[in-house]
């Protein structure tokens, strides 16, 4: 389970500041909403999709990026095809799937740290607020994404002890433990970040 | 080696969730390399945790490089790194590089340079390759080196390991190992693998919160391990 999607390289894209790519991805969002064109779509569409092998993703990497969020593009679009017309089901299909194209070429192309300086940044005006610290809200952005695949192996273990004791699954024998460890593990996780001197 | 002692310990007692842990720990040190040994629940690994001002004292005075755990906590951790026995909870960055970088950050080193130490770091492990990898998919032994560079890139004068080779496998405890023996910081290791112990300077064996033996690594291991036969 691999939540950072960076690619190394050195396109336009890599090179481009992290605020200039994501005005641009909220200004396609915006855009692309004002077009009822279908052969413009496409057209969009398919330069998307040029830009993916302009950044060259690999293809598994592909599979893993595209396959859930197409399916709920798919999804979204043929209930919109099913309440208004075979149009409407077309316009959401190319609108949304040039903008997961193109949100995943940002985010390949984008360290996760650039884009927690990026929304540091973008919370510093902000910062005035008692509640809203900008470093507490990117280090807690980095944390999820850090340790999102370590629960789920957690978890993995758990069940792997269990079925080892030859117990059979149970929802509260799976979430306790894993409840615990997670909480110890965050105490742990706490002292390194001590020790590090980030807080 | 500096005026003050690095480690000056006088009458400190520590108590954890009401439970005493530490009791009248008296220690002078200039030592290189120190190791700590003791039993399980001996209270070693709260005797690391005190040099790093992670823990501070009940009562007594805790002094690491001339500095009070208990009054300058910053000024102590700024110069003691702590490398933890699972990399995984010491590892909060997603990627490498930005993990190791992130120390730099906060003091307020500018990003290019940040980059370069970086660099430099990996370079000096043979770990380059590694620059650019999600943490997630490293090896034990990979976690435990980027970790390490992760305290090293701040340039501690000392480093205190808890148990580091505990989850390793014979050839990364071997890397870890030979990389402990070239640093040029103060040392002190925690450690129930004894091995690596033999060419440290000094070794305290802690029972039941006390130093029990404090002597050569020769002495203290022969000791303890008198003491741990059934």
């Amino acid at each position: 389970m691999d939540l950072s999607f960076y690619l190394p390289g050195h396109s336009v894209l890599h090179k481009m500041p992290t605020w200039v790519k994501f005005f641009l991805l909220i200004s396609f969002s915006i855009a692309f909403y004002a077009i009822y064109d279908l052969r413009v779509l496409a057209f969009i569409l398919a330069l998307a999709i040029t830009l993916v092998a302009y950044v060259k993703v690999p293809v598994r990497r592909l599979k893993a990026m595209f396959l859930l969020p197409l399916f709920m593009v798919l999804l979204f679009s043929l209930f919109s095809a099913f309440v208004n017309d075979l149009n409407a089901g077309l316009l959401t299909f190319f609108r949304l799937t040039s903008l997961v194209i193109i949100a995943a070429c940002v985010t390949v192309t984008t360290k996760i740290e650039d884009f927690m300086e990026f929304v540091e940044n973008l919370l510093l005006p902000l910062s005035f607020i008692p509640f809203i610290k900008p470093k507490t809200v990117s280090m807690t952005l980095s944390l999820t994404l850090r340790f999102i695949p370590e629960i789920f192996k957690l978890g993995m273990d758990i069940k792997e002890a269990q079925a080892a004791r030859g117990l059979k699954s149970s929802p509260i024998a799976f979430i306790v433990p894993l409840i615990v460890l997670t909480l110890k593990r965050a105490d742990d996780i706490s002292d390194a970040i001590d020790a590090r001197m980030l807080d | 080696m500096g005026q003050n002692p690095v480690l000056d310990f006088s009458g400190v007692d520590l108590v954890r969730n009401d439970q005493p842990v530490l009791h009248d720990i008296n220690l002078t040190s200039s030592e290189h390399r120190i190791g700590v040994i003791g039993a399980n629940g001996s209270g070693k690994s709260s005797f690391a945790r005190l040099l790093n001002g992670l823990l501070q004292p009940t009562n007594g005075v805790a002094k690491i490089l001339g500095h009070d755990v208990s009054l300058a906590q910053k000024e102590v951790r700024r110069r003691v790194g702590f490398v933890f026995q699972n990399p995984d909870n010491q590892i909060v960055y997603p990627v490498v590089s930005e993990d190791i970088e992130l120390g730099l950050k906060g003091l307020k080193i500018p990003k290019d340079q940040r980059k370069e130490k970086v660099g430099e770091i990996l370079s000096r492990f043979n770990l380059l390759h590694l620059r650019d990898r999600s943490v997630h998919m490293l090896s034990g032994g990979e976690k435990q080196m980027i970790a390490l560079s992760s305290v090293l890139i701040m340039q501690p004068k000392m480093i205190v390991f808890d148990e580091p080779t505990t989850l390793l496998d014979l050839r990364n405890r071997n890397a870890v190992a030979s990389t402990i023996m070239g640093l040029e910081q103060y040392v002190v290791l925690v450690t129930h693998d004894l091995e690596l112990l033999a060419d440290f300077d000094r070794v305290l064996v802690f029972e039941e919160g006390r130093i029990a033996v404090d002597d050569t690594p020769k002495a203290a291991i022969s000791w303890y391990k008198k003491k741990m036969a059934l």
